[in-house]
């Protein structure tokens, strides 16, 4: 599987993934989301919470400029994280790392920073979801 | 090491007997000091904790310091932990197990608490956490980590029968 993570403190974001894309599927597949005209996001029984997922799906409409070949259909095989180690914000950079990465393209940094009187992981870039 | 909110301070009983001669002998009967730990578990891995704990589980969700027994240090931030996966996962069935191990055991375990310093928390989690980084062995018994939601205490399987599930 591929990992994700974000450490900068004694804690983390850590997401472990299997993602892969096909040109050819049918979309009445049962759990397949539309995310934009021909671009779709398959979970396969995946289950995530609401923000979870609205990171997610917001990481894919993050990228739909540089998706060459339509329709799409990203197909969630693998993933795990632990709670402890978790934002549901990393679902967001979790796909862009593995679409830039899949497609020999270069992962834009990440704008990030811990705030340790919140103990949280803060993302300036993603405010506005 | 910092303190423990589940430590039972030593008690004493006092008892009385009769003795030989007839007459009352007073004896202090002191009970050993336990720690509590607290973990969160559903059915199958309660049965498995119970029988003894094998197959410990390796992923490096489950077990990102290694096989072991895996626990928060007080029963409120096992119930934090347990309402938000459920939260999460309606479905799981959760239950609190509550450890205990005797305050002379626990001080004998070679023990690691995290650094609370970033830069050398990084440096050793990118090491030896299975999340972050290789997964490296470490050789210690006891972890201590302050996790995203409290406190984290690891312990290695070799000293898993040292506890007492209550």
């Amino acid at each position: 599987m591929n990992r994700f993570t974000i450490l900068k403190t004694s804690w983390g974001i850590a997401i472990f993934y299997e993602i892969k894309e096909h040109l050819n599927f049918t979309k009445d597949l049962k759990e397949i989301h539309k995310i934009a005209p021909q671009v779709f996001l398959n979970m396969n029984n995946k289950i995530i919470d609401d923000v979870s997922f609205k990171y997610l799906k917001a990481g894919i409409e993050s990228v739909l400029s540089d998706i060459k070949t339509l329709p799409i259909n990203f197909s969630i095989e693998k993933l795990e994280y632990n709670i402890c180690d978790y934002q549901p914000e990393g679902m967001y950079y979790m796909f862009r790392k593995w679409f830039f990465e899949n497609h020999n393209m270069e992962i834009p940094p990440i704008n990030v920073y811990y705030d340790k009187e919140l103990n949280k992981y803060i993302f300036p870039d993603l405010s506005d979801i | 090491m910092g303190h423990f909110v589940g430590y039972n301070s030593a008690q004493f009983a006092t008892t009385y007997a009769l003795s030989e001669g007839g007459g009352f002998l007073l004896n202090s009967i002191k009970s050993t000091p336990k720690i509590s730990f607290y973990s969160v578990q559903g059915a199958e891995d309660v049965a498995r904790l119970k029988a003894g704990g094998t197959p410990w589980p390796t992923s490096p969700t489950s077990a990102h310091f290694g096989e072991g027994l895996y626990t928060w240090g007080t029963r409120a931030e096992a119930e934090a932990y347990r309402d938000l996966l459920q939260k999460r996962w309606p479905e799981l069935r959760l239950e609190i197990m509550e450890f205990k191990i005797s305050k002379g055991s626990f001080n004998r375990l070679k023990k690691f608490e995290v650094p609370l310093d970033d830069n050398l928390a990084n440096s050793w989690l990118n090491k030896y956490s299975s999340l972050f980084g290789s997964g490296e062995p470490h050789g210690f018994q006891y972890i201590k980590r302050n996790s995203g939601m409290g406190y984290e205490h690891y312990f290695n399987k070799n000293v898993f029968n040292r506890f007492k599930l209550k």
